[in-house]
């Protein structure tokens, strides 16, 4: 117990990353992700993290400076929110494409306009299709594990690509908590020092990220996939490694309560620990429902999602983001894809809901849940479930 | 429908070709298209341009794999490229070949009718350079139709200006000097109805990529350092190439620096030489010369 300490998750995250011993920081300071980024600077200037901190102009320059570090063999790191992450997004592309271990933290904030710091996933969810691994962190002590798991994972030479750890702005971000702490040593133990599969080395020339034509532009983008897919079960392999050198246990999806459940809610990021103790109240008063959370968004998890949800009537979705124009909100519309070829399919009932930090609380999700079991047909596929109405 | 393929080298006009022909037969009221094979832009380097013409409107956007006919610019391509890759037997293959040179026809003449010129003297002797593009489309419309001498006109005014009289004479000259070679009998277009595709899917797959994906290097690298010595960007010359006046050249390097090509380097003592192997002809180092030091000439001038 005696590493068990009250911090913010802001700080926790940056000395999991000073614990992982980076060579390379850059960022732009962006609402709520500066704690990160400020305590990492403070390390590297307090001399108790050796790495390169470049304090850059953008954060469109802030990933094509990790990206070229990584390039070189260093472990990288940066972070960002919203409109920063949104600045990023033409070189997120190439990060993955050139098969480049960067891991990123997003403290995960609304978009503009109007002007809003406050989280939502509206922010990361139109990065969905850049090929990083993107997980979701529930609480501090997740969002503190998660970095170390991170650079294992991205530099796994049966993966090579860059990792996205989500976390809730605010909610989560600047939360004080408790937190179990890890050594140095440990994590030494566990995340050895980076190997990497290729790099920039003036003695071994290489070009990295040369022309592709039509000709062999598939065959990369075909290699790129194979390896997205297969990070899923190394995330596996280092999720159980975890467990036996620190005793706590992930799963890219987590079922709470679902057994019997007639409605199983699903949830991503730090609201699922408020739809849990949601769960808990409606289960005293007789009301059969679950909660289903995806830890790991990409790759998703599709079989353990069937699975997770296959007994249910209602599967009741909550997405944090609109997919404007479209079929509803990103984990919907994955949802009704995932079982559009089963021969039992749930009933799918989406809300939209929490978009620019609005409070998502139990009553939301008992809402959601009553909505759910009282068979209302959705006019589209989805319902703002909290917008003021006339 | 009809369905043309044209060969010719970067910068020789086949994409012109193609483009002037589709205009004429919508003058005619007639539907075609005409678009080049989309990849990178070399000067000098093979490269083909398609043409569709139809009574009907064309509903395809793809390249042409079986062509009714193929139209060949250069005759130095014969012995680079398959020309006649997925020509329709007893299809039409229209060649700019000069009368030395027809023993080259040998091995099309059993399957395919040609229709034969010798375009680049005719161009050389109206238009005063070796470029075939108007020519070859002469021949063309004596061999397959498609639209006339005479709707040709429009479109060449509004292409080359004051010099498409030249042009025209080019055209002309070329419909009446092509031979049309005796030919096996050419199964008319209602005898083939079912559309023959000259290979397998995965056998087209096999021939386009150059490597599997998991064979790839990660991320697509290239791990050979200076591979692109191999390639040499000098083919792709064909109008002109710079000469240095070693009187005005002062050695600043500016051609060395501005070369794309790395195709003007400087030697032991000092001097700036050329490289043939690598010099695409852009002309960007005579550009670049404070001194004027360097003139873009024809090949064929000495230095
Ligand atoms: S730029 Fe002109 S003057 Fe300078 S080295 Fe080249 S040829 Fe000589
Ligand atoms: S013309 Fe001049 S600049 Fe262009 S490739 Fe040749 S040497 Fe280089």
């Amino acid at each position: 117990m005696s590493n068990r300490v009250g911090i913010e998750v802001s700080i926790a995250v940056a000395e999991a990353v000073g614990l992982c011993d980076v060579d390379v920081v850059a960022a732009y300071p962006i609402t709520p992700q500066t704690h990160i980024v400020e305590h990492l600077a403070d390390l590297v200037a307090e001399g108790k993290l050796n790495a390169e901190y470049i304090a850059v102009e953008s954060e469109h320059s802030a990933i094509s400076a990790v990206m070229g570090a990584s390039a070189t063999g260093g472990r990288a790191f940066t972070a960002t929110a919203s409109q920063g992450l949104a600045l990023m997004h033409e070189i997120l592309f190439a990060v993955s494409s050139l098969r480049l271990p960067v891991v990123m933290a997003v403290a995960n904030r609304a978009v503009s306009a109007p002007i809003n710091i406050w989280a939502d996933l509206s922010d990361v969810m139109p990065q969905r299709d850049t090929g990083w691994v993107q997980l979701f962190a529930e609480n501090g002590q997740e969002a503190y594990d998660l970095m170390v798991q991170a650079f294992r994972l991205a530099e796994d030479h049966r993966v090579l690509l860059p990792v996205m750890v989500n976390l809730d702005g605010f909610t989560l971000s600047h939360m004080i908590e408790p937190i179990t702490m890890m050594e140095r040593n440990e994590v030494r133990r566990f995340l050895p020092p980076i190997e990497p599969a290729r790099l920039l080395d003036p003695d071994h020339p290489r070009s990295i990220g040369p022309f592709g034509a039509q000709d062999v532009y598939t065959e990369a983008k075909m290699q790129q996939e194979m390896a997205l897919l297969r990070s899923q079960e190394v995330m596996e392999e280092i999720w159980q490694d975890f467990e036996a050198q620190f005793g706590r246990r992930y799963h890219a999806v987590e079922s709470y309560r679902t057994g019997d459940a007639e409605v199983v809610l699903v949830t991503m990021g730090a609201v699922s620990e408020t739809a849990r103790a949601a769960v808990d109240e409606m289960r005293a008063q007789g009301i059969a429902v679950g909660l289903v959370r995806i830890r790991m968004w990409r790759p998703l998890p599709q079989e353990e999602l069937r699975q997770a949800l296959e007994g249910a009537k209602v599967v009741a979705v909550l997405d944090r983001m609109l997919t404007p124009g479209g079929t509803g909100g990103p984990v919907g519309e994955a949802l009704r894809s995932i079982f559009y070829d089963a021969p039992v399919r749930p009933r799918i009932y989406e809300v939209v809901a929490g978009l620019g930090g609005r409070e998502i609380n139990r009553r939301t999700f008992k809402e959601i849940v009553r909505q759910a079991l009282a068979g209302q047909e959705q006019v589209r596929q989805f319902t703002f479930l909290d917008v003021r109405c006339a | 429908m009809m369905e043309i393929r044209f060969h010719g080298r970067g910068g020789q006009g086949a994409v012109t070709a193609a483009e002037l022909m589709a205009q004429a037969a919508i003058l005619d009221g007639k539907y075609a298209q005409a678009f080049p094979n989309f990849g990178p832009e070399r000067r000098g380097a093979p490269v083909t341009a398609f043409l569709r013409v139809s009574d009907q409107p064309i509903y395809l956007r793809e390249k042409i794999e079986s062509p009714d006919t193929v139209v060949v610019l250069d005759p130095t391509l014969i012995d680079l490229v398959n020309v006649a890759d997925g020509l329709k037997p007893g299809g039409m293959l229209v060649m700019n070949l000069a009368a030395s040179g027809r023993g080259a026809l040998a091995k099309y003449g059993d399957q395919f009718q040609v229709a034969v010129v010798d375009a680049s003297r005719i161009a050389v002797e109206t238009i005063g350079i070796p470029v075939t593009n108007t020519a070859i489309l002469g021949s063309l419309i004596k061999a397959c139709g498609i639209t006339s001498l005479k709707t040709m006109e429009g479109p060449m005014e509004r292409r080359f200006g004051r010099l498409a009289a030249k042009n025209l004479l080019a055209l002309q000259r070329a419909f009446e000097e092509t031979e049309v070679l005796a030919a096996p009998a050419a199964p008319s277009p209602a005898d083939a109805p079912v559309v023959q595709e000259p290979c397998t899917y995965a056998e087209l797959l096999q021939r386009e990529a150059l490597l599997v994906w998991d064979q790839l290097q990660i991320g697509c690298d290239i791990d050979r350092p200076g591979s692109t010595a191999a390639f040499h960007t000098g083919n792709w010359r064909s109008a002109g190439r710079p000469f240095i006046d070693r009187d005005k050249c002062i050695s600043c390097g500016f051609c060395h620096v501005y070369c794309p090509d790395l195709a003007m380097n400087f030697t032991d003592d000092g001097a700036i030489e050329w490289d043939h192997r690598y010099c695409k002809g852009c002309g960007i180092c005579a550009e670049e010369c404070p001194k004027g030091a360097i003139s873009m000439r024809e090949e064929s001038h000495e230095q």
